[in-house]
């Protein structure tokens, strides 16, 4: 039976912890802040302790085991904490068991993974042995009421579709919102957060950046907005995004307009989703494009592209082949939406 | 003193002296004044827009002795020393050339060890992208435990390449390109400063090719100053090996105008004057770009220019069509490409000059890729089959055009076309003059077909003589030194005398004479050619009120577009002179039906025999 962050600090509110501990799960946010706890525990607990932090892929385990064996030398406590425990080879966790289910008095063990195969014969003794702590992802509906009260907490006044704003730009990461929040908190100074200031200040996403905003693009080339389009591109140019990936992801949204385009007229948006292997959000918007442009419009769309990439790659300068392509497909869905 | 280049000196030694990276200077020096610092920062963005410099800062503003500060003093040793690249405490580590895990390694190691002069041990890792996998989980790991007194700041180009596990333990900043009113008020600044004499159009100009980056627009500067004693766009252009902005403009012009002979003038010029012609193919798509742009709405577009540039820009944007301009940046790209492997560089400028300004290069395949079918294997055959056909054009029409620069100031161009009728209008106007019986798109057709075969005639009538000579029928060339080709029928090659050149006319106009001339002309053109003479006061007989074809002129554009439009309405301006006359005389379709222009081409191009003629009553 695993606990919760909650269920970590009435423990811990409690005294200091001992034994074995075993921290679970995706949330890496989660994750640190409960070993911190932890950690703050043992090392501010009267008589006070030390600390060895290893690493689950390049400890070796008579390292841990003499470390997790042995009280401390320069207080009443000892923590061992071992990242990345699932990276571990089997047979290493094997010849931990003794010690780690038979800890001295005054040692904690903190053990942190992702997730451990419980088909392995360790990880059955290690999950019968130890407290399990689970951290899990907030669910996507969670999210904007989690970055409310961090926000909260860290001094900064969302307001209006800030938070909302944040995720779509950020991505649903609880560490990469939090990292930004901070951010975002120096940048406001204790002035309401907008989501225009969210847009101004916050970095999106790496790997999700392109991917929405060229979404957001493709949206507005759709809907023959060339001004907002030309700007979001700009803006991806600005920040140094590659043109080819921009490019790829204006193909790749075609592709999307070109399936919907072969989906039944009265399709629901979940078999929108499942069929466009996307959100049903997104799914519907796609749905929409797809209806206005037509399979012919889209595939027009798809050709362009294509002719993009060519000319890139014949040593056209990028930004200038996006910028035209932008317009050329703005001009030629604008066309579209009119006939629609 | 050992001189200190621009963008060293100007370096920002205050968070204020940073521009255009507003949102990063605040939230940094928030921090700084808060003492909420991160223990690592990722700065994004492209080259030349501060982010190592902003890196120093934030060292300095870390260490200096008044530190953590937004406003370090600059004076402490600390500060000094890291001005100076000396600081114990911040290291200067460029990930391309230390990428590896062993580098990782020691540098985990040596973040236990306390600072030794200030408060904190920076260290800025530039390139991080380079970084191996290897290293970068190295990396991870000391993030994930970084120890207090230690900061990280990475600087990257390229953030797509840092792993997510590593970006997200850092608070990204991501820099942007300046803009260009930013650039230039830093430019002008410096300038000031400095004593340089600069221009706002070359400010301008410097901002536009720095591209965001004002380390590349301090760079530009200091070698445009080396260059002159007053800093000229044009001194910009030739350090930078651009192409003036003038001439960009006057190829925008041709383009409205649908003028080939002043493109083809142009491009001859450029040449002469040395230009690269690659550069200048990239510098007019860029125009054009911009033009697009505007017309889309884009107020930014060409932001950067002077207000009398930017008022040529918004007359651009009025008068050239979307799907021209896009059409355009098309051939120039292909242009671009095909100069790779011409044999003569020029080639492909010409020939895209020439599909822009004649019949619309739409309507003539110009851009291939964009107007060809998805499946475009028979377009692919159909593009290079039209362009062997318009590389020999070309040559003709170069041979032509050199040949009339040369020698035939033939007289003024004519009435009526001003100071902006091209120079070989002559050249022009046969090949746009629209036919004078129905129907009026064949017609017009039909002249373009004549207006290109007397063009290729006059190409090689160098060529006629020359052979002439080396055939010793000196006789022949000396009769024939007095005419010239005027026209083409079908495959007649008309040639004129003056009227008082009877003599000469009726001494070549021989059955043996005619013979000569066809012999050697034939090959050369590649047509069956025939000879056919003529006075000069027979053929002006009625020639007086036909129009002139287009010349450049306001209603230029509304005329292209016109003829984009498939209705042939060329014709405008006041009568032609005498060579526009006589080539609108020329390309009128004779009573017989066969022997009309058009019908005669399309022979000559599909092959195939005439088995009937059909007349319809209207």
């Amino acid at each position: 039976m695993s606990g919760t962050m909650a269920d970590l600090k009435r423990m811990l509110a409690a005294g200091p912890p001992a034994g074995l501990h075993l921290l679970l799960g995706d949330d890496e946010l989660a994750r640190d802040e409960a070993c911190r706890l932890i950690e703050k525990a043992v090392l501010e607990a009267e008589g006070g302790g030390d600390r060895m932090v290893v690493y689950g892929d390049e400890a070796e385990p008579d390292e841990i085991a003499v470390a997790a064996g042995t009280g401390s030398l320069f207080g009443f406590r000892r923590l061992v904490m071992v990242r990345r425990f699932d990276a571990m080879p089997a047979a290493a966790q094997e010849r931990l068991l003794p010690v780690l289910t038979d800890l001295p008095a005054g040692v904690t063990v903190v053990l942190l993974a992702k997730s451990l195969d419980k088909r392995m014969k360790a990880a059955k003794a290690l999950l019968a042995a130890a407290r399990v702590w689970e951290f899990s992802l907030p669910q996507p509906a969670q999210l904007p009421a989690w970055v409310a009260q961090r926000a909260a907490e860290l001094g900064v006044r969302l307001q209006g579709d800030a938070a909302r704003t944040l995720i779509d730009m950020v991505g649903t990461s609880p560490l990469a919102l939090q990292t930004e929040l901070e951010k975002l908190a120096l940048y406001a100074a204790g002035r309401p957060v907008t989501a225009e200031a969210v847009r101004d200040a916050a970095s999106v996403a790496i790997p999700h950046a392109a991917e929405l905003a060229v979404f957001q693009m493709a949206e507005a080339v759709a809907e023959g907005r060339t001004k907002e389009a030309l700007s979001i591109l700009r803006d991806l140019l600005a920040v140094g995004e590659y043109p080819l990936v921009i490019l790829s992801l204006i193909g790749r949204q075609y592709r999307l307009i070109l399936t919907a385009c072969g989906l039944p007229a009265g399709a629901s948006p979940a078999a929108l989703a499942r069929a466009l292997g996307i959100p049903q959000a997104p799914a519907r918007r796609v749905a929409a494009q797809a209806r206005a442009l037509g399979a012919e419009g889209a595939a027009l769309g798809l050709r362009r592209v294509l002719e993009a990439d060519m000319a890139i790659k014949k040593g056209l300068e990028p930004r200038l082949v996006l910028e035209t392509l932008v317009v050329a497909l703005s001009a030629m869905n604008k066309h579209a939406m009119g006939k629609y | 003193m050992a001189y200190v280049s621009l963008y060293r000196k100007w370096r920002p030694r205050l968070f204020s002296d940073v521009v255009g990276q507003q949102h990063v200077v605040r939230t940094l020096s928030n921090a700084l004044g808060e003492g909420r610092i991160a223990h690592a920062y990722l700065f994004t963005g492209p080259r030349g827009t501060g982010k190592t410099t902003v890196a120093r800062l934030l060292a300095k503003g870390l260490n200096c002795v008044n530190g953590p500060t937004a406003e370090p003093c600059g004076q402490c040793p600390s500060c000094t020393r890291i001005a100076e690249g000396m600081a114990m405490d911040v290291v200067e580590i460029d990930g391309a050339s230390n990428r590896g895990i062993d580098e990782m390694r020691e540098i985990r190691e040596r973040v236990r060890y306390a600072p030794t002069e200030g408060k904190y041990k920076i260290y800025i890792i530039d390139e991080v992208h380079m970084l191996t996998n290897e290293a970068f989980n190295a990396l991870l790991k000391v993030l994930e435990e970084p120890p207090a007194h230690v900061v990280f700041v990475f600087a990257t180009t390229e953030p797509h390449k840092i792993p997510a596990t590593v970006a997200s333990r850092c608070q990204r900043f991501d820099f942007r390109r300046l803009g260009s009113a930013d650039a230039i008020g830093r430019l002008k600044h410096v300038a000031a400063a400095e004593g340089i004499d600069v221009t706002d159009d070359a400010l301008a100009l410097i901002a536009r090719y720095a591209d965001g980056s004002l380390r590349d627009g301090l760079g530009i500067l200091d070698q445009a100053r080396a260059y002159a004693d007053q800093v000229t766009a044009d001194v910009v252009a030739d350090v930078l090996g651009v192409v003036p902005l003038a001439q960009v403009q006057r190829f925008a012009d041709v383009l409205a105008a649908g003028d080939t002979a002043q493109g083809l003038a142009l491009v001859r010029e450029l040449q002469e004057a040395g230009r690269d012609l690659r550069q200048f193919l990239k510098d007019a798509a860029r125009y054009l770009r911009d033009v697009l742009l505007l017309g889309a709405g884009d107020e930014t577009a060409g932001a950067a220019l002077s207000e009398e540039d930017r008022a040529v820009l918004e007359r651009h944007a009025r008068e050239l069509e979307p799907d021209l301009i896009l059409e355009a940046i098309q051939a120039l790209g292909a242009a671009d490409g095909d100069m790779r492997w011409a044999v003569r560089s020029s080639l492909p400028v010409e020939m895209a000059v020439i599909r822009l300004t004649r019949a619309g290069g739409r309507a003539e395949g110009a851009d291939g890729a964009a107007t060809a079918p998805a499946g475009g294997a028979a377009a692919a055959g159909g593009d290079a089959a039209d362009t062997a056909a318009l590389l020999a054009r070309i040559e003709r029409l170069e041979q032509l055009v050199a040949q009339l620069a040369g020698g035939a100031a033939a007289g003024p161009a004519a009435s009526g076309g001003g100071p902006t009728e091209p120079r070989d209008a002559a050249v022009a106007k046969p090949s746009v003059a629209p036919a004078a019986g129905p129907p009026a798109q064949a017609g017009t057709e039909a002249a373009l077909a004549a207006g290109d075969r007397l063009a290729a005639v006059l190409a090689h009538w160098d060529t006629l003589h020359r052979t002439l000579r080396e055939r010793r029928h000196l006789e022949v060339q000396a009769f024939l030194r007095e005419g010239r080709p005027v026209a083409v029928r079908g495959d007649a090659v008309v040639i004129e005398f003056p009227p008082h050149r009877g003599f000469h006319r009726s001494s070549l106009d021989t059955e043996a004479n005619r013979r000569i001339l066809e012999d050697i002309l034939k090959p050369l053109l590649g047509w069956d050619v025939r000879v056919t003479t003529t006075l000069a006061g027979e053929e002006e007989a009625g020639t007086g009120t036909a129009p002139a074809a287009a010349a450049p002129s306001s209603a230029a554009p509304a005329a292209r577009r016109a003829r984009g439009s498939g209705d042939g309405a060329v014709s405008q301006g006041p009568a032609p002179g005498r060579e526009g006359g006589r080539a609108a005389q020329a390309a009128a379709p004779p009573d017989d039906p066969v022997q009309h222009p058009a019908v005669q081409e399309a022979l000559r191009v599909f092959g195939g025999k005439i088995i009937g003629v059909e007349r319809r009553d209207a």
